[in-house]
């Protein structure tokens, strides 16, 4: 950010190339859209481009670009709060679609093998109902922090709360989600099968 | 130890996503493995974890992608050229420039005020002295021909009087035939004009202190510069001192000094004596002054003789009278410009002393004239003394002598008048007549010829001229048609 603020073009794509996926991927499964995911990506990184200016070396570039995003869902979050807002389990499109959710859409494109991604296929719309079942707050803290792999300091940083508050929501986030997987049918078994651990 | 177990279940959280230091991470791990509590919620959490990981990556579309990058390229050229430092000129470019323009501003301001304050104090200059100076023709040219401000504002400061003067010489010159002498005389007066920049520089010498008063007193200064030129080229040629006269009145002092600058500049007391006594509008003694310095004085009057009583003629009679005509003869002779002293004479003698005046030439020839107007006037003296005494024949004798000698004007008149008395009181009417009627001719607005008509209407005397015989008649009429041509000698056979 230092290069580009001294008017390097390339550092500027090089943090796109860095940050792009992360930022929309907590910007998608923070505001459950596509379409409108992409947009706010492109809000956020043009305010970013515009904000290089105020922004101090002693801020994370990470922290200071989730605030950023952040900020932008939440003022999202309120406007599509007046209007229905289409879930992950709403239908994607009109034509691409054929009717699959979104957590369909994303296990085809991530060409997973056929019996991990009907797993996958099987698990996705529950856990994504899950998620989508947590209250914003604890859902952007879960989402920085086990997605984006933002410590908690820094997620307190960029919600603007302290760090004990922060994991106060990481842990009702995770009984939250325990709950919500244990009601679906979900639970530490599956995930055992599939060989994945957690830490 | 139910207090410890619940401070290691709230590093569980931190345990499970590693950030908690190595030594407490070594701590918990060891607790856990002995409490199936802490052990059994470190499960949950862990296979809470393993279900959300399964959330595949999502990645974003290009579109919008290459425009953000193009935004954030301009972006950083803003952000070079703030980072910048601006260039050495440019920081000293503006106040170079202001104080560029505040200079110029000022030399510009301080140029156009020395103008102006020099303008005021030229008029006021101009205006005391175009109150002194009358525009001639001298005046305008040298405006025309010098660059110069000052020569060209300078007028030539003759008095009006003097001017007209100048004028009447000029055009009397012109008709003459001697203009030519008059613009060679100017061309030797060039350099005197091409001298002006010398007063230029001197002007500017002393513009930052200049003053109307400065300003009359150096253009003087210039005017003495070239009046006494003026004077020393007035001494050379008559006609050069008529044209300094008519631009240097102005140049008092310096001349007086030198027999030249007194003949140049030392008229105006002559042409005020002159005034004084010639009552002409000529003011011929303009001229005629620096000329009674060089010739020698008019031959005394030796018949000055008082004339107690005027004799019943027209003319001014006894001492005066003389004085005035010998002055206005003087006049005429010595100045040229003497002809405006009687309406109507212009008599070829007049004209050709005027003439012979006007080219310095034959300075012998006009003396003699003079003597002759001098004997002339002596004669006609000593008619009126005869008449006075009774004595008609000397009466006759002297004023034939006159009428033959070319009088003219009011001597023509009064010797016409005597001559027509003095036959008819010696009963010579026949005589008489030819004189009578060339008074009543040449003078019908005389009184004497009105007298003379008067007298014979009382005699009831026709006009002596049916009266004569045929053949008398005619050559009386003959003679009469050019009576300033009668010779002497034909007179006595009247």
């Amino acid at each position: 950010m230092l290069a580009f603020k001294s008017g390097d073009a390339r550092a500027f794509s090089t943090l796109v190339q860095r940050h792009r996926g992360p930022v929309y991927n907590f910007i998608l499964r923070y505001v459950g859209h596509r379409q409108r995911a992409e947009d706010l990506l492109q809000e956020t990184w043009i305010k970013v481009v515009r904000s290089s200016s105020e922004w101090q070396p002693t801020a994370r570039f990470t922290t200071w670009v989730y605030t950023i995003a952040r900020n932008l869902c939440v003022d999202s979050a309120r406007k599509e709060s007046f209007r229905k807002a289409d879930s992950l389990d709403a239908p994607a499109g009109h034509d691409e679609s054929d009717g699959r959710t979104v957590g369909e859409l994303v296990a085809d494109e991530a060409g997973q093998v056929p019996d991990r991604a009907a797993n996958n296929a099987r698990l996705r719309p529950l856990i994504e109902q899950a998620l989508t079942g947590l209250p914003a707050e604890q859902r952007e803290v879960f989402l920085l922090r086990e997605y984006q792999g933002i410590g908690f300091k820094e997620i307190a940083e960029v919600t603007g709360v302290n760090e004990n508050t922060v994991k106060s929501r990481m842990r009702y986030a995770l009984e939250g989600l325990r709950k919500r997987l244990a009601e679906l049918g979900v639970d530490g078994e599956l995930m055992t099968e599939e060989g994945r651990t957690v830490a | 130890m139910k207090n410890a177990a619940h401070q290691y279940e709230d590093k569980l959280l931190e345990f499970a996503y590693g950030e908690l230091p190595q030594h407490e991470a070594d701590a918990v791990d060891a607790h856990v493995r002995g409490c199936a509590r802490c052990s059994q919620a470190l499960s949950e959490l862990r296979s809470v974890r393993t279900a959300m990981a399964t959330l595949p990556v999502e990645t974003p579309s290009d579109a919008g992608l290459d425009s953000l990058l193009a935004y954030a390229e301009q972006a950083a050229k803003r952000n070079a050229a703030a980072a910048a430092p601006a260039p050495f000129w440019k920081k000293y470019l503006t106040p170079l420039m202001a104080v560029m323009t505040v200079v110029t501003v000022g030399v510009v301001g301080l140029q156009a005020s020395k103008e102006l304050d020099s303008s005021p104090a030229a008029a006021a200059a101009d205006l005391t002295l175009s109150a002194r100076k009358e525009p001639s023709p001298f005046a305008k040219e040298e405006r025309v021909q010098s660059p110069s401000p000052v020569v060209a504002a300078a007028p030539a400061p003759v008095p009006t009087d003097e001017a007209e003067a100048a004028d009447d010489s000029r055009k009397l010159n012109q008709a003459l035939g001697f203009e030519g002498k008059r613009a060679a005389v100017q061309g030797k007066l060039e350099p005197t004009k091409k001298s002006a920049p010398q007063s230029v520089t001197r002007r500017s010498q002393v513009a930052n202190a200049i003053s109307p008063d400065d300003v009359v007193e150096q253009r003087q200064q210039n005017y003495s510069d070239v009046g006494l030129r003026g004077g020393k080229q007035a001494l050379a040629e008559d006609a050069k001192k008529r044209e300094a006269l008519a631009k240097d009145d102005l140049a008092p002092a310096a001349p007086l000094q030198d027999k030249g600058g007194a003949a140049a500049f030392g008229l105006s007391g002559g042409s005020l004596g002159t005034s004084l006594d010639t009552p002409s509008p000529g003011t011929g003694g303009l001229s005629a002054a620096p000329k009674s310095v060089n010739k020698p004085a008019p031959p005394p009057r030796e018949e000055a003789a008082p004339a107690p009583a005027p004799a019943p003629s027209t003319s001014s009679s006894g001492p005066r009278g003389v004085s005035k005509v010998a002055e206005k003869k003087k006049s005429i002779s010595l100045g040229g410009f003497g002809r405006g002293a009687e309406a109507g004479d212009s008599s070829d003698e007049a004209l050709a002393l005027e003439k012979s005046d006007s080219l310095g030439l034959d300075r012998d020839a006009k003396l003699v004239e003079r003597q002759v107007a001098g004997t002339r006037t002596r004669k006609l003296e000593s008619a009126r003394v005869a008449s006075n005494q009774g004595d008609r024949a000397s009466e006759i004798k002297y004023a034939t002598e006159v009428l033959n000698s070319g009088a003219t004007g009011s001597e023509r008149a009064e010797v016409l008048k005597r001559l027509c008395d003095a036959y008819e009181s010696l009963g010579e009417v026949e005589r008489a007549d030819p004189f009578c009627d060339a008074l009543v001719r040449e003078f019908p607005n005389s009184v004497a010829a009105k007298t003379v008509a008067d007298r014979r209407d009382r005699v009831q005397r026709a006009s002596p001229a049916p009266r004569a015989k045929a053949s008398e008649k005619k050559t009386s009429d003959t003679e009469m048609e050019k009576p300033a041509k009668v010779e002497p000698a034909s007179a006595p056979a009247y």
